[in-house]
């Protein structure tokens, strides 16, 4: 009986590390991040849900050519009183990216974000205090020869 | 189209390899020919940048990497550093970097072998540090890609004259032409006659242009690699074993390979996936 | 040295940062030769012009290694951009640079 709980509990440790190992737990699933961070992918999820069509531009490409390295840009220029920009990868383990806030820089955000697989990906901008988003999906692919 | 080339390369490889038949100027004309005729809308000058010449949605993304900082150009000013520091100007072949970049890859006839920047700097560095340079990451990427930097704008002007560099230049041939590994093809059967095709997630690269920035950054290593790092990649991809950076095999493909480029202008944007 | 690269310029009146910071971004789950290589990113980034805060970012371990980033802010050649950021391992780095 100790033995068998003693042995399961060991099990179900290494069943998980052994899964990261072996890539069956890839890291699409869960980018390790702070308590407080997750608090804010939350956080920006619920926003991401509740907002409307925003009506800034959001260039990021339909067919990633590598999912380490997507260049994405949220040009809200146009837009008053962007107080914050926020990239959120709805299938990434922790969504939010990062988020900037803005007190004097404009509206405009260009940054480089790892994705572990096709994804939908929110811009969400923030302006007055109300949120708005564009979403666009972002197809990763892995392989082919030049894997 | 297909047929002429498959005409001229057996011509050639049937006639062996030391024959006068390795006619460069009249296969690179082939090749050029072969290209326009699958992607009649992609001008020639645009295959400086490859594989990005064909398909939008990449070019973007390059171009967005590329107006930002690239990855790379750190790497590169760490070569520039590493030249001074090293002493590389005091051997006579690099003493121009940009006229050193164009001179390479050509044939030594008193040594009977191919010589490639990366040959050169490491001979230069072994006679200025008494050290060994690695031959296809790392420090000789670094330099290599910083001396390349500097014929930037310059046309890929390789000479194949001697008996002895048509030999190496019919040998090369032979190579990228030959079907290889458990997949059983050959450099060609994807960059020549599939070019611009995908190969599962892929868009397959034309091979006129591929030496125009080398070394490359590529995203899947995070670093520079030489243009035999990618052979040796290329190789694994088709379950081959890939041979040694700097072999005499590959020496004489990069020959050839820098040929088929003639007239293209080399590029300091050396970013690929 | 030459861990951060901060390039402010200066067009019609606004000021384009590109900043490249040399960093890992390490998630924590990637292994190498068989042993997890430890999570290590930057958390933390302030961007301020003429010494007043005008970007205060809160980045997470899916930004790409050796982050990237561009911003706007309005504002003339010669004006002063820092960059100071932190990260999960408790270390910082800043960088200055005048606008071109």
């Amino acid at each position: 009986m100790k033995r068998r709980l003693f042995l399961k509990s060991a099990m179900a440790g290494s069943a998980v590390a052994t899964a990261v190992g072996a890539g069956l737990l890839t890291p699409s699933m869960a980018f390790a991040n702070s308590a407080d961070f997750k608090a804010k992918s939350d956080a920006a999820g619920a926003s991401a849900a509740g907002a409307g069509k925003g009506s800034f531009k959001f260039k990021a490409p339909k067919i990633a050519e590598n999912g380490a390295v997507v260049p994405m840009t949220v040009d809200a220029s146009k837009m008053d009183g962007v107080t914050n920009i926020s990239f959120y990868v709805v299938n990434n383990g922790t969504p939010l990216a990062a988020s900037f806030n803005l007190s004097g820089a404009q509206g405009y955000v260009s940054t480089r974000i790892k994705m572990g697989k096709t994804s939908p990906v929110d811009a969400l901008v923030t302006a007055g205090g109300a949120t708005t988003k564009v979403s666009q999906e972002v197809k990763v692919t892995i392989g082919g020869c030049g894997g | 189209m297909k047929k002429l080339i498959t005409a001229v390369v057996s011509l050639g490889l049937m006639a062996g390899a030391t024959s006068a038949i390795a006619d460069m100027e009249a296969d690179r004309k082939a090749f050029v020919g072969h290209f326009k005729s699958i992607q009649p809308g992609v001008e020639f000058a645009d295959y400086t940048n490859g594989v990005y010449a064909y398909d939008a949605g990449s070019r973007d993304q390059f171009e967005e990497i590329l107006d930002g900082i690239p990855p790379y150009e750190e790497a590169v000013e760490k070569g520039a550093a590493e030249f001074e520091k090293f002493g590389l100007a005091k051997c006579a072949a690099l003493a121009d970097p940009a006229a050193a970049r164009l001179a390479h890859p050509y044939y030594d006839d008193a040594a009977g072998t191919v010589v490639t920047l990366e040959g050169t700097i490491r001979k230069c560095y072994n006679e200025q540090t008494g050290k060994k340079m690695g031959p296809m990451k790392g420090k000789v990427a670094r330099i290599s890609a910083w001396i390349s930097d500097q014929a930037a704008g310059e046309k890929i002007n390789v000479k194949v004259e001697s008996d002895g560099a048509k030999a190496a230049y019919a040998r090369g041939k032979a190579t990228f032409y030959a079907k290889r590994g458990q997949f059983n093809m050959s450099c060609a059967d994807c960059h020549v006659y599939n070019a611009g095709k995908k190969a599962r997630a892929d868009i397959l690269s034309p091979a006129l242009g591929h030496t125009t920035h080398v070394p490359m950054y590529r995203a899947k290593w995070g670093s520079l690699g030489t243009l035999h790092r990618r052979y040796g990649g290329c190789y694994k991809n088709m379950r081959a074993k890939p041979l040694m950076a700097q072999s005499p095999e590959y020496r004489d493909m990069e020959f050839f390979h820098q040929a088929m480029s003639n007239g293209l202008e080399i590029t300091d944007a050396r970013y690929r996936k | 040295m030459a861990k951060i690269k901060l390039k402010p310029k200066a067009r019609k009146g606004v000021i384009g940062i590109k900043c490249l910071i040399k960093h890992p971004m390490e998630t924590g789950l990637r292994k190498k030769k068989g042993k997890i290589v430890p999570a290590n990113y930057i958390v933390h980034m302030v961007v301020s012009h003429n010494g007043t805060k005008v970007v205060d970012a809160d980045i997470g371990s899916s930004i790409s290694k050796d982050p990237y980033f561009k911003f706007n802010v309005a504002g003339a050649k010669g004006d002063t951009i820092e960059l100071k950021y932190k990260d999960s391992k408790g270390k910082t780095g800043s960088a200055t640079a005048k606008s071109k």
